[in-house]
């Protein structure tokens, strides 16, 4: 029963409003008249009766609250009423409003689109059932760093005896053309053991996936894509148990993955499926160059499976001591760790923390907007509280108001960060995993939503206590009190200006040494000069003839393009300069003894050291009679030549052999003839590596897996024709494409990386900056007019206007100087944040710090002048007229 | 007017209580309230609508539109079943507290 008439009461609150209200006046109406009636029965005149009886009524606007709140809806009534009057203020002060919404939308859009690239990246959990379980298990070699793959040899001696990771699998990219003919399309796909499944915990959607049986026995089947099943195939059901032809050999085809099935970290190298197993010898093969996936067991946890891994490592010691030394052993990763490295993370979380410190100082500009606003309605606020509006209800009026605009701030800012970020992601330098599906995901819009209520409750709430405080004797006085003005020291202002100088600060210096850090990395000497030199890259055709290429290349080719006009040498190199070459082991037997490392190995024409160019510091370079059967000769660069002893002369190089490890038996032991001086070869902060070149012509084929190489050009300056070298490539019969690329593109793309890093913070400090003085300006305009009268009593008893302007920023400019001190601070204590991504500079840098000051007190300079005028210019007759 | 201070709290009860023997329009209880008690509480007469509508909502008096003595229309409120338990409750209580009250004045 009683749940019944509560329900009707809610209907009748919600539709009888009208006729509620109507009651309650009748009602109201009838009291007055009772009393009335009463007193004049006393004998009371009319009127004074009347005024007796009002008085005796109270405040009936309190009292008509106070029924009407105890309604149901009262709650969300006021809700409403609080908006409507938040629009209409709004409305009323656009221009208040443009900027309060402009600076937050602003300061919401960089932070949302920041994040959502930190959450597509870092944060979302991976696509996979558990996908935190997934792991990698990778190797160490101690101080020689790290490899996320392994030997078949090393995979075999943990995937039969984990027991903290199941189903470990290994993967091999590879590609296959797609039916038969010549156009048919070439598809990337992967090769998988079967419990590769099982370990990402995901399975074919129609069919099954791979039997142990069939990947021992290298059976033709095939796992089709979703996306290739419905794009080639029409989305054929029937197309399972059916065949279809892989590089022209029939594959049965057993299952399809399931739609939206990506390998997150090799994006659309995932249409087709086909089993793997290790070639029968492939435990000979020294090199890590397998991936080994697996799943955490259910009651297993990476801890334990770290110290399984490090009992398994020096099992594995024992058992081949030739191919693991001490110090060396396996690692275990997540599943993208090798792709998002702490450079990544740092630079990702880096730049959240500028976003976020950019929003703050939007944050701290709105503040100072509302409080301005507030003193304007100081004496609105006043009158109601008389009137009986509860202080809670005026505070909480200032709250919807900074609540609507922040919403409004946050729609404009999620559609800026959305358009934004498409343009962001283009700009980003670095293969960021999972790039393809960032985006502003209903993840990104709880943290926007998330940020925007906080954002509006800091907003608001700095003016909504003095609001709900609001007096009617302040309003009515005027906020004075003496001749002089009550000196009110804003305090919360003066301490949020000092914050926004000292975020700004931060942002700033932080730009200042990436910015220096570019520059610095520009300016190395590399070694050689890349105007002018250009990299030619062959593409070669499917089939090749048979048959080393290089000697054609350098037969038929170089020649050809060594004719061209401007051409001043031309050389093949396996790599060009400023991108890696091949990283091998070798042992130098030199004057002392004998070292093993891994040096970049370069196979290069006699013309090489001509074409970068190279000096030669000892010896010869290569000449023509370094061919095929002659002697097998290398150079070495000045680095290696050091580790060789006597200057590398009189050594020898065995490639190939790594301490007692043969890996390469057809190497044969190379003569060093020449050295030559060191490049920055790889990039400008690498030292330079040592390298070891070897004659083409005596490498031809056995480098062959890894590409045609390319041909390097040196020009007097303009680039070669592409459509002369494209002719005299297509001649040759196995060039299927040609690119010239700069070496000063090569070069360039190296930086990228601190070129973006130094860019996008400095586009954040240029907006904190901006902001920041806009609201430096504000507080010091605010400070002239709030002791004006002040200024006006000192020149009118005859203090000089330039004296009475200093007096009146002063304080203003004080804020700055505090803000640039705690700046300092503030540098100094997330300095070490920054330190990975420098180069040549440290993260605090008296230089770049002296110059951030003297920025900051420009900008406090140019934000007074306003102000400054302004107070010079104060009349002060007119000033004591005011009142 | 001293008494205010006391008064607010026991307001409701006050109401229940005169409800209980007769029907009563808003103003005439507020008369009733001052005659019973010898002027000493004297309740604001804005102030006791809203106590009205508050003790309506819950359920403890009713009330509905009729005629007053001088033949003007007025709402007239009553005391229902529930709020006859509510001001038996609240009696009780309300003597419990006031001699605790007395004691401690008392003997402290």
């Amino acid at each position: 029963m009683d749940a019944l008439r509560r329900i009707a009461l809610y209907f009748r609150d919600l539709f009888g409003r009208g006729k509620l209200d109507e009651d309650l006046e009748r009602e109201f109406a009838f009291h007055l008249e009772m009393e009335v009636a009463e007193h004049v029965r006393r004998g009371m005149s009319r009127e004074r009766a009347e005024k007796t009886a009002r008085r005796a009524f109270g405040n009936a606007h309190r009292h008509r609250q106070a029924s009407r709140d105890a309604r149901t809806w009262s709650g969300l009534e006021r809700a409403f009423t609080d908006v409507r009057h938040a629009f209409r203020a709004v409305r009323r002060h656009p221009g208040f409003a443009a900027a309060a919404v402009s600076t937050l939308a602003l300061g919401l859009a960089a932070t949302t689109a920041i994040f959502s690239v930190v959450d597509g990246v870092l944060l979302r959990p991976l696509p996979y059932p558990d996908g935190d379980r997934i792991v990698r298990v990778g190797w160490s070699f101690g101080t020689g760093g790290t490899v996320d793959a392994v030997s078949p040899l090393k995979f075999r001696h943990v995937a039969d005896d984990l027991t903290t990771i199941e189903a470990l699998a290994t993967r091999r990219s590879v590609s296959f053309e797609l039916g038969s003919g010549p156009d048919a399309p070439l598809v990337d796909g992967q090769r998988v053991s079967p419990s590769f499944f099982t370990a990402m915990g995901v399975a074919p959607e129609i069919g099954r996936p791979f039997t142990p049986a069939e990947a021992e026995s290298g059976a033709r089947v095939v796992i089709l894509s979703e996306r290739v099943w419905r794009q080639r195939f029409g989305g054929d059901p029937s197309l399972v148990d059916r065949a279809i032809e892989l590089d022209g050999e029939p594959h049965a085809v057993i299952g399809v993955m399931p739609r939206g099935f990506e390998l997150v970290d090799l994006p659309g190298a995932d249409d087709v499926l086909v089993p793997f197993r290790f070639a029968p010898g492939a435990d000979e093969e020294r090199g890590n160059n397998y991936a080994a996936i697996g799943r955490l067991a259910p009651d297993a946890s990476r801890e334990t499976a770290e110290t399984e891994l490090r009992r398994l490592s020096s099992t594995f010691r024992r058992a081949y001591p030739d191919q693991a030394d001490e110090g060396e052993g396996y690692t275990l990763t997540g599943y993208l760790s090798p792709y998002v490295d702490e450079r990544v993370r740092t630079a990702l979380w880096g730049f959240l923390a500028a976003a976020g410190f950019v929003l703050f100082i939007a944050c701290v500009n709105v503040i100072s907007l509302f409080l301005a606003r507030g003193q304007v309605r100081e004496r609105e606020f006043s009158l109601r509280a008389v009137l009986g509006a509860p202080a809670s209800r005026l505070g909480r009026q200032v709250l919807t108001e900074s609540l609507v605009l922040t919403a409004i701030a946050a729609v404009l800012g999620s559609a800026l960060a959305a358009a934004s970020l498409r343009v962001f992601l283009a700009l980003v330098p670095t293969e960021l995993p999972r790039a393809a599906t960032i985006g502003i995901d209903p993840r990104v819009m709880v943290f926007c939503t998330a940020a925007a209520g906080l954002t509006a409750f800091v907003a608001g709430l700095p003016a909504a206590v003095p609001a709900a405080r609001a007096r009617l004797l302040d309003a009515l006085a005027g906020g004075r009190s003496g001749a002089l003005g009550r000196r009110r020291t804003p305090i919360v202002r003066r301490a949020l200006v000092t914050g926004q100088v000292a975020t700004s600060f931060v942002l700033l210096s932080g730009a200042g040494v990436l910015g220096a850090s570019l520059w610095n990395l520009v300016g190395v000497d590399l070694g050689f000069s890349p105007e002018g030199l250009y990299s030619v890259e062959l593409a070669r055709t499917r089939e090749p003839p048979p048959g080393p290429l290089e000697p054609r290349l350098e037969g038929e080719l170089v020649p050809a393009i060594a004719a061209l006009p401007g051409v001043r040498s031309v050389a093949l190199s396996g790599s060009a300069p400023l991108e890696r070459g091949l990283n091998f082991p070798l042992t130098v037997t030199g004057a002392d003894d004998e070292r093993s490392l891994t040096v970049e190995l370069r196979p290069v024409s006699p013309d090489y050291f001509a074409a970068v160019p190279i000096p030669i510091t000892w010896g010869r370079g290569f000449g023509a009679t370094d061919h095929e059967g002659a002697e097998p000769v290398a150079i070495i660069n000045r680095s290696l030549a050091r580790i060789a002893g006597a200057e590398g002369r009189g050594a020898t190089l065995q490639l190939g052999r790594f301490r007692d490890e043969v890996l390469c038996p057809a190497c044969p032991p190379r003569r060093v003839v020449g050295v030559v001086e060191d490049l920055r070869e790889i990039s400008p902060d690498a030292e330079a590596r040592p390298t070891a070149y070897v004659p083409i012509s005596q490498a031809a084929g056995r480098f062959g897996r890894y590409g045609l190489p390319r041909i390097l050009v040196r020009t007097d300056g303009p680039p070669p024709s592409v459509d002369a070298v494209r002719r005299a490539a297509a001649r040759l019969g196995f060039v299927r494409d040609v690119r010239v690329r700069p070496a000063t593109e090569l070069w360039a793309a190296t930086l990228a990386v601190d070129r973006f890093n130094a860019w996008l913070m400095g586009a954040f400090a240029i907006v904190a900056v901006a902001i920041t003085g806009v609201g430096l300006y504000g507080f010091l305009a605010y400070m002239v007019n709030l002791r004006r009268r002040e200024a006006g009593i000192r020149l009118a008893v005859g203090a000089s206007r330039g004296s009475v302007a200093r007096a009146l920023t002063s304080s203003g400019l004080g804020s700055v100087s505090m803000g640039i001190v705690a700046g300092i601070a503030l540098t100094i204590v997330l300095s070490r944040f920054l330190t990975s991504q420098l180069f040549g500079i440290s993260a605090v840098d008296v230089r770049v710090l002296a110059g951030v000051t003297a920025v900051l007190f420009v900008v406090g300079a140019l934000a007074s002048l306003v102000p400054a005028r302004r107070a010079i210019r104060i009349d002060p007759a007119g000033l004591l007229h005011e009142d | 007017m001293s008494n205010s201070v006391f008064l607010h709290g026991a307001l409701d009860l006050l109401i229940l209580r005169v409800l209980r023997e007769e029907a009563l329009h808003g103003w005439a209880i507020s008369r009733r309230i001052r005659t019973v008690s010898r002027a000493a509480l004297d309740v604001s007469r804005g102030s006791l609508c809203p106590a009205l509508h508050r003790l309506e909502r819950k359920g403890w008096i009713a009330a509905e539109w009729g005629t007053s003595e001088n033949n003007r229309s007025a709402k007239f409120y009553r005391l229902t079943a529930r709020g006859r338990r509510r001001l038996s409750d609240q009696t009780a209580g309300w003597q419990e507290f006031a001699s605790a009250v007395h004691r401690v004045l008392q003997h402290a």
